[in-house]
């Protein structure tokens, strides 16, 4: 038989065809596939590989989407490229929903208003956990006994009688944010001097703390630094900080094809404290504590999300080895 | 004239959208700087661009002169090659070495931004000694001038306005590159430009790069006028008015 250029191609085209045409005719009819997102930093790394490696042991096929920005994100769940993620009750209330937060509002109160106002954009909030990884205000703990100052209402005193001589450092985002300092400032009654504020890309204000380059820095309340080195973080006595509680929302449209992913999520909520039930304070702060500490293995004993995710899920009996 | 011209109508243009941005307050969620913080801004951006324009003028124009003298010759190209390489490194990798070797602050941001704009000023002044027709200072020696005479009346005032020169587009690049020195500590319009970038909010970021833009364009402006009245006056294409303001474009 001669071997002809054209009967090359001809077989080349036939390999291609029955290659490419069984593949999504057989398999895409029985798979379940959903899109998972998570947002770039480690706490949000954990709950995507949390969510997927679940999702994917009750038979989901999972492509998850990671390291992305805030507005991506949301912009990938308005156009159904990403079927759901986990974000926070604060970051909905203000940055998507574009409302006004009423210094006050406690974790279930915000929670209950954004589940309820994310039903018209056609997603629906499942349980959150309440680790409320709002903006802090924390220092070394030998700061804070120095000056004797445990509270912002303290810290604002402190700062009105320092007169400009308290170094401050805060993440870009947070000089200009609605819930940010000038508002802080504002509801306190106090203000930090131009000279001795400083602004850093995210993380930065962690680092001057720890190298003792700044006295006040801006945390988030699920760092994991703050548990490594004991900071003190400024209790919020007068409520100004909007909660953040990380909750996962999925599309409706997916939710009806799946039902049983709000339970499958649900299941694994129901692993931290308070899960499934209304905060409380003590609540709360357990589970920034367990949050810290998941963080921590990722931030200080640098393990990949991913096993720090499948260990989890391990130990809380949702997986098998 | 009309290249000025241009510069100005962009100069009106950037400060208009910095004052209309401001004037908004609020973009989206976010409240926009105000004119105290972009006034703050602005002048710590000013002072760390020109300390770090005069310590590399000071450096790098004796320095350039020097190379060209016959017994330093030899030294010529490994400084010109020393300073090519600081140019070639990013800018942002010089800041960001800039904070582990010298700490957070002010003098980390400098250093940088000296490293970074020394070879323009560097080479300008090596350049416009080397530049200098021989003829010229054959002729100054026919007519009995000493060595010195002759960099103090010939060669000095031929070599000023490509020295000028040197100085402008040294002082051009640190305002941009000045914006990066608020990610070691450092001061400056790069804080209201960043927020915006880490804000996600196109409009703060405006805020923050169209007044560091008009501030390359005015130093530009105010140094190329430097220039001129640094050129001697037989060497002018055209006369000045009375004013001081060039009417023409000289080709320089």
């Amino acid at each position: 038989m001669k071997v002809t250029l054209e009967r090359i191609l001809r077989t080349l085209l036939w390999v291609l065809t029955i290659a490419l045409i069984p593949g999504p005719v057989q398999a895409g009819a029985m798979e379940k596939r959903v899109t998972v997102g998570n947002k770039n930093f480690t706490e949000q790394y954990i709950m995507g590989e949390l969510i997927k490696q679940l999702l994917e042991n009750r038979g989901f096929r999972v492509d998850l989407r990671s390291d992305l920005t805030s507005m991506a994100l949301r912009g990938g769940m308005e156009s159904g490229d990403i079927d759901l993620c986990a974000d926070y009750t604060g970051t909905a209330w203000m940055v998507h929903l574009k409302r006004e937060y009423k210094p006050g509002t406690d974790n279930n109160q915000l929670y209950h208003l954004v589940k309820e106002k994310e039903k018209g954009n056609q997603f629906i909030w499942l349980h959150p956990t309440w680790n409320n990884n709002t903006y802090a205000m924390a220092s070394w703990r030998e700061f804070a006994t120095k000056h004797q100052v445990a509270t912002l209402t303290d810290l604002a005193g402190l700062y009105t009688k320092g007169e400009g001589e308290i170094e401050t450092f805060v993440n870009f985002e947070f000089s200009i944010r609605p819930d940010g300092l000038s508002a802080l400032e504002k509801f306190y009654g106090f203000k930090v001097a131009k000279t001795t504020l400083k602004a850093g890309t995210p993380g930065a204000s962690l680092i001057a703390l720890r190298e003792h380059k700044t006295d006040i820095a801006m945390v988030f309340g699920t760092d994991a630094s703050i548990a490594k080195h004991g900071w003190h973080v400024y209790a919020d006595d007068k409520s100004f900080f909007p909660p953040y509680d990380l909750t996962p929302y999925v599309r409706k449209d997916v939710l009806n094809k799946y039902p049983e992913i709000a339970n499958i999520i649900n299941g694994l909520i129901a692993t931290f404290p308070g899960g499934g039930k209304p905060a409380t304070p003590v609540i709360v702060a357990e589970c920034q504590g367990i949050w810290r500490q998941l963080n921590a293995t990722v931030d200080i004993e640098r393990m990949e999300p991913k096993e720090v995710a499948e260990k989890y899920l391990i130990e809380h009996g949702l997986i098998k080895r | 004239m009309r290249r000025q011209v241009i510069l100005f109508a962009l100069l009106t243009l950037l400060l208009g959208a910095t004052f209309w941005v401001t004037s908004l307050g609020k973009v989206g969620i976010y409240s926009t700087f105000t004119y105290g913080d972009l006034l703050h801004s602005a002048w710590a951006h000013f002072k760390m661009v020109f300390i770090a324009v005069f310590i590399a003028a000071a450096m790098g124009v004796p320095l350039g002169i020097l190379v060209t003298r016959p017994g330093f010759s030899p030294f010529a190209l490994p400084v010109i090659g020393g300073a090519s390489i600081g140019q070639t490194i990013p800018s942002l990798a010089v800041i960001a070495v800039m904070a582990p070797l010298l700490g957070f602050g002010l003098q980390s941001a400098v250093v940088a931004l000296v490293i970074y704009g020394l070879l323009p000023i560097l080479r300008n002044a090596y350049t416009s000694i080397r530049t200098i027709d021989p003829a010229i200072i054959e002729a100054a020696q026919g007519m009995g001038l000493t060595r010195m005479q002759i960099a103090r009346k010939i060669e000095l005032p031929l070599a000023r306005p490509v020295i000028m020169a040197g100085i402008k587009v040294s002082t051009v690049i640190t305002v941009g590159t000045a914006e990066l020195a608020v990610l070691v500590g450092g001061e400056g319009l790069g804080k209201i430009t960043l927020t915006g970038v880490f804000a996600q909010e196109p409009l703060i970021i405006l805020q923050g790069a169209a007044p560091t833009a008009a501030m390359a364009i005015t130093l530009g402006l105010i140094l190329e006028l430097a220039e001129r009245r640094m050129t001697p006056r037989g060497l002018r294409l055209e006369p000045e008015n009375t004013l001081g303001v060039v009417r023409h474009e000289s080709n320089t």
